[in-house]
């Protein structure tokens, strides 16, 4: 769909609105027209003393009245064109945001958030300005142009018309030179900009390295190398739009002497009266806008096709997970993974190859081994962020495809590696799964994940704000809040993605230990904990041991330590390192 | 405290100051640009005049006077060109003055960021950071271009206009003066109706963006939770709010900005034109009324341009004051040690004649640190490390060890405790001296793209020799010369043409070329091969006595033959010795952490 289907489908939408806006601005155009004429009329008259008393108090109350008539126009036109533009930019910020939220990691894996974020922000603006600014320029460019024009040739007089116009073709040219010369200005300003926004992210970042270095002089030069070229690029594209305020001043001047000068002879000639040239010139003044609508249409609308063209494709990218599963009644039985593997696109090393296991109701499955021997793309699996290549994956006797994503996530708590707090109170923070649970039921999965104390230091308790405009919590604080929140959901499935590596030992088994108490409790619940510390799965039923997406080992942790292969040396380093750290 | 907070007052004079600073240096430029501008307005408002004189003293009297109506024709033609050209001018040399101005602010806020103390990136956003640096000083020459331009040109095209009215009739002229008020209610309502429907919809536009970054960085946690939907439905709220903020933004500006201003045109035009027809009438008085016509459209557009200024205005503003407040944070107290306070007396020379050569290369005493309050890393830490000697510093995770280089790199301040290099306090040497006197090898080199020669070099200006003795010192040598074009052959991006080994034999050579007194190694064998580790180690052991060198490592056959190994223990020295006694201790923590390496290898 190209930008003007796009457009016109909208303005279709909103007809209503859109013709009453037409309408609104024609009713302007004419009258606009009409006031110079009226000037014109009233000084030919006074000039003839043919105007004086109660007529003239007539016609001054009619340029009045046109007056206010421009004006509610004006103001009416004004408020139904805009409010439907703005609506278009509403409805399609939340277009996207809805498109992103089914979107699967595969699909964000590709993309850039900036790039996202600039999709939701300037490019949506710059359509809603073709929707908006450009379709009211355009059309009232246009209809101002033929009204004025067709006035001052057959309304004032043709010849007067045809001298005055003379330099307007000249204008027209310059406007249109001038701005493909901004284009390609201000498309080069915006490049150097990011270059030097690159810099700064940079630098920044490293701001260590940069110090310790001594650098900084280095960098302060590079920087303002890159900041003089912006600055450059961008005076250039100023030197260009600089270049308007000539355009038009050369050719306004030159068009009234123009008027003044065969005005003058017509009206020597007693074929012209001085208030027709008044009007003339007025007219004259009342062309500058069209022109300069054209130009700036030209440019809206070039950079809402832009816009369009990268915004359309998110739009209409694939859904990276598909959601064609009928199932709604939770699953409840085993959980099997047969012969699973799965590559990471661009990848040729399968980062998880021919798993085969099965999780009964109930019980805890530890999943360990070294850095990227695929325990998160296993958990991933699991909640169909990524869609394995071969093997199967099924819950209860069903593929895990079969269940609506809706049930799936019900019935599984999932803390990721990396915890994400929102812009929120902790408490909501921790009631993301269940926004109706009570200040008790909060409270109390805060305690199981040992998070209860720390919250009531902050100085407003659970309604402390985190994330990007509160306070920040450390890693471990993270961690649990995360923790809790998956408790909270209380699901039938908890998976646990190394998600007490930021948290010590202590603090580890206190929360391990309400895990196990409350499985306890609530027998059927199962919970897969991945971790690259081994006393987090010491008390699994089961513990899998991952080398390289293979499935190396499995047994119970006495088990393991007896076939005394990968697990059992990687006890023995554990062991030691914590021993170090009591001394 | 956040910009937000503060009053719009404060935030506007702390604006106009950076802004006039910023500016400083192009004065002349600005006072140029107003002469300028002031002789076009008055060439501009010499053309109705002329028209008018046309009028009244040629075609309505039918005065044939070829040479003077030519020459007025002429006239009308020229004053208008000229100032069109004097105007463009001066939108080009401001436009200049407004990119000279944002240079110099930029570099400020750049050199002033680099200088900000560590504890300050600790907490700082990276990505707000950079938006200071580079959108909101792009913000401010908007400012200074749009705003600083308009509100100028249109003041004095204003100005000159009603000076030209006042000359032409200045009973006319009170009638048009007469209705200004008019103008300032117009936009004093204006800004009352707008004010809060601009803040607010400011405020739910970055709630909005604020809401999307974050919605793409947890998409896959909402998902989880079930709680996209929830989310969904906020946005969309959020949004509509946004859209309603606008509207009543919209409806402000509609019925008092542009519409009410054309509106006020046209009342003009019939007081003028009424206020005329009520005197006797001369037919020579026609081109008075024609002038006054004319100049009308001048008195409104000026208006409109600068109301339309405001929004603009207040978003430059609202960001140079972030600005402001940026250059407000106090820079770290290093990069002024040494020297004299700022507008006294000039600044010595460092000079190396404060130290004392017989003090030890570092002297730690009674060393007590906290990045938060309450929880202290390091504990009443006292450590003299002689000149020349070689000391590892090892320890496990959270040992400290890293906080301890943190602050012998003066990254932190030590408030409690003191740390001196050859007698002098740390935080007594100029930054200049400091660099000289301590290499660092950072633990992942840093290489620029640049050629072998210039990473080393890294601006210093060193001869050829100077940086081939340190190639050699580091053992790079042999490798550089097998390179292509040797020294000069170009490394790439992040140094990608050399093995992670070749480019920490770089860094080494880096540090020595700078002839320090003081050698940091800070984990610089963590990601190296073997090989390439005992390399290192050779070159280590040839410095040994000409240079200090603390190697903070994580690997423990780098420090194997230190003088003294500094075992450090939840932020205390638990041992201290050389290897073979350290070796001695049962069950100690030097012998377990070296056990624990042996396993893992």
């Amino acid at each position: 769909m190209s930008l003007s289907r796009l457009i016109g489908s909208f303005v279709r939408q909103h007809s209503g609105a859109y013709v009453a806006a037409g309408a609104m601005l024609a009713g302007v155009a004419v009258l606009g027209v009409w006031v110079p004429r009226q000037v014109g009329a009233m000084i030919d008259g006074l000039a003839a003393h043919r105007l004086s008393g109660n007529e003239l108090l007539l016609h001054i109350g009619g340029l009045l009245l046109i007056g206010a008539a421009i004006y509610f126009l004006r103001v009416g036109w004004r408020q139904t064109l805009f409010a439907a533009a703005y609506q278009l930019g509403v409805s399609l910020r939340t277009r996207f945001y809805a498109r992103l939220s089914l979107q699967g990691p595969a699909f964000y894996q590709q993309q850039r958030t900036g790039d996202l974020m600039a999709l939701a922000t300037n490019d949506i603006d710059a359509i809603e300005m073709a929707a908006g600014e450009a379709m009211l320029a355009g059309f009232d460019g246009t209809l101002t142009l033929v009204m004025v024009l067709g006035v001052m040739l057959l309304g004032v007089d043709w010849r007067l018309a045809a001298i005055a116009l003379l330099p307007f073709p000249f204008m027209a040219l310059a406007f249109w030179r001038i701005s493909s010369h901004i284009h390609s200005a201000s498309t080069d300003s915006l490049q150097r900009f990011s270059a030097l926004n690159d810099h700064v992210q940079e630098t920044l970042s490293g701001v260590r390295t940069l110090r310790a270095l001594g650098l900084e002089q280095r960098s302060g030069a590079q920087f303002g190398a890159l900041a003089g070229h912006a600055a450059n690029a961008s005076l250039t594209a100023q030197r260009w739009e600089a270049a308007y305020e000539p355009a038009v001043g050369l050719t306004l001047t030159s068009a009234s002497a123009l008027t003044f000068g065969l005005g003058g002879y017509l009206v020597w000639q007693h074929q012209l009266s001085i208030g027709q040239l008044t009007s003339f010139t007025m007219y004259l003044g009342q062309l500058i806008w069209p022109m300069f609508a054209a130009g700036w249409v030209l440019s809206l609308i070039e950079r809402g096709r832009a816009a369009w063209a990268r915004l359309q494709p998110m739009l209409d990218a694939p859904l990276a997970i598909d959601d064609h599963g009928t199932l709604t009644a939770p699953p409840t039985g085993a959980l099997t993974l047969r012969a699973l593997s799965y590559a990471y696109p661009g990848q040729g090393v399968p980062a998880l190859s021919d798993i085969t296991l099965t999780l009964p109701a109930g019980q805890t499955l530890g999943l360990v081994g070294p850095t990227g021997c695929g325990k998160s793309t296993l958990l991933r699996m699991l909640l169909r962020q990524l869609t394995p290549q071969a093997g199967s994956a099924s819950w209860s006797g069903h593929a895990l495809a079969d269940y609506t994503l809706q049930t799936l996530r019900a019935a599984i708590s999932w803390v990721p590696q990396e915890s994400f707090l929102f812009s929120a109170s902790i408490a909501d923070n921790i009631a993301l799964a269940r926004p109706d649970a009570t200040r008790a039921e909060i409270e109390r999965a805060a305690h199981l994940a040992a998070i209860h104390d720390d919250i009531l230091q902050f100085q407003n308790g659970y309604e402390t704000l985190v994330g990007e405009r509160g306070i920040t919590l450390s890693g471990g604080q993270r961690q649990r809040v995360a923790i809790a929140r998956a408790l909270l959901a209380d699901n039938d499935l908890l998976l646990l993605d190394d998600a007490l590596s930021a948290v010590d030992t202590g603090t580890e088994t206190r929360i391990l230990q309400h895990l196990e108490e409350l499985r306890t409790q609530r027998p059927g619940r199962s919970a897969i904990i991945a971790s690259h510390r081994l006393s987090a799965v010491v008390n699994a039923d089961v513990i899998v041991v991952l080398r390289d997406g293979r499935i190396s080992e499995t047994g119970s942790h006495a088990q393991l330590l007896e076939q005394n292969g990968w697990y059992a040396s990687q006890w023995r380093y554990q062991q030691l390192e914590a021993s170090l750290d009591e001394a | 405290m956040k910009p937000e907070h503060i009053s719009m007052r404060r935030q506007t004079s702390q604006a106009i100051a950076l802004l006039r600073r910023a500016a400083l240096p192009d004065q002349h430029h600005l006072i140029w640009a107003v002469l300028w501008l002031l002789l076009a307005a008055g060439l501009e408002v010499l053309g109705p005049i002329m028209g008018k004189a046309l009028i009244d003293q040629h075609l309505l009297p039918r005065v044939l006077d070829w040479p003077r109506m030519s020459a007025l024709l002429a006239g009308m033609l020229l004053t208008g060109w000229i100032a069109s050209g004097l105007r463009y001018l001066q939108l080009l040399r401001l436009a200049g003055l407004a990119m000279r101005s944002v240079q110099r602010l930029r570099e400020s806020v750049y050199g002033h960021v680099l200088r900000l103390p560590m504890a300050f990136f600790d907490r700082a956003i990276t990505g707000q950071l950079v938006s200071r640096v580079t959108n909101d000083t792009e913000a401010v020459k908007t400012l200074y271009v749009q705003v600083l331009f308009v509100m100028l040109d249109s003041s004095i095209v204003l100005i000159g206009t009603i000076i030209a009215m006042a000359w032409l009739d200045w009973h006319l002229m009170i009638i048009v003066v007469a209705l200004m008020p008019a103008v300032l209610l117009i936009v004093w309502l204006y800004q009352r109706w707008s004010a809060p429907a601009v803040t607010r919809a400011r405020a739910l536009r970055s709630d909005i963006n604020g809401q999307m970054a974050e919605s793409i960085g947890g998409m896959n946690v909402l998902q989880a939770n079930n709680a996209q939907a929830r989310f969904g439905a906020r946005f969309k709220a959020t949004n509509e709010q946004h859209y309603t903020a606008r509207m009543s933004e919209l409806r402000a500006n509609a019925w008092l900005l542009r519409p009410a201003l054309d509106m006020l045109n046209i009342v003009l035009l019939a007081a003028v034109i009424f206020s005329f027809g009520q005197r006797a009438m001369t037919a020579a008085e026609v081109g008075i009324l024609y002038a006054f016509i004319s100049y009308i459209a001048r008195v409104i557009e000026p208006l409109i341009q600068i109301t339309m200024q405001f929004s603009q205005l207040q978003q430059s503003v609202v960001a140079t004051a972030r600005v402001a407040a940026l250059l407000d944070e106090p820079e770290s107290p290093e990069h002024h040690a040494g020297r004299a306070a700022p507008g006294l007396a000039p600044a010595p020379v460092p000079s190396r004649r404060h130290d004392d050569a017989d003090a030890p290369a570092v002297a730690i005493e009674h060393l007590n640190f906290a990045y938060v309050e309450g929880q202290t890393v390091l504990h009443d830490l006292s450590l003299q490390i002689p000149q020349g000697a070689f000391y590892g510093i090892v320890g496990h995770t959270g040992s400290g060890k890293s906080t301890l280089l943190s602050l012998l790199l003066r990254f932190y301040p030590a408030r409690h405790g003191s740390i001196a290099i050859h007698g002098v306090a740390l935080d007594a040497i100029a930054n200049e001296q400091f660099r000289a006197d301590v290499g660092l090898v950072p633990q992942d080199p840093f290489l620029l793209a640049a050629s072998a020669r210039e990473n080393i070099d890294m601006g210093r200006g060193l001869t050829a020799a100077q940086i081939e003795a340190a190639a050699r010192a580091a053992h790079a040598h042999d490798f550089i010369c097998a390179l292509e074009h040797g020294y000069d052959t170009q490394l790439g991006e992040g140094g990608s043409r050399l093995s992670t080994g070749q480019k920490q034999l770089i860094a080494i050579a880096r540090a020595l070329a700078g002839a320090p007194r003081i050698l940091l190694l800070d984990e610089a064998t963590s990601h190296i091969d073997s090989a390439t580790e005992q390399i290192v180690q050779t070159a280590l052991d040839e410095l040994r006595g000409r240079v200090t060198i603390i190697a903070i490592a994580h690997r423990l056959s780098t420090i194997r033959d230190a003088d003294r190994i500094i075992v450090l223990n939840h932020g205390r020295i638990a041992e201290a010795g050389p290897h073979e006694q350290l070796m001695q201790i049962g069950a100690g923590l030097y012998q377990r952490l070296y056990l624990l390496q042996q396993l893992a290898a």
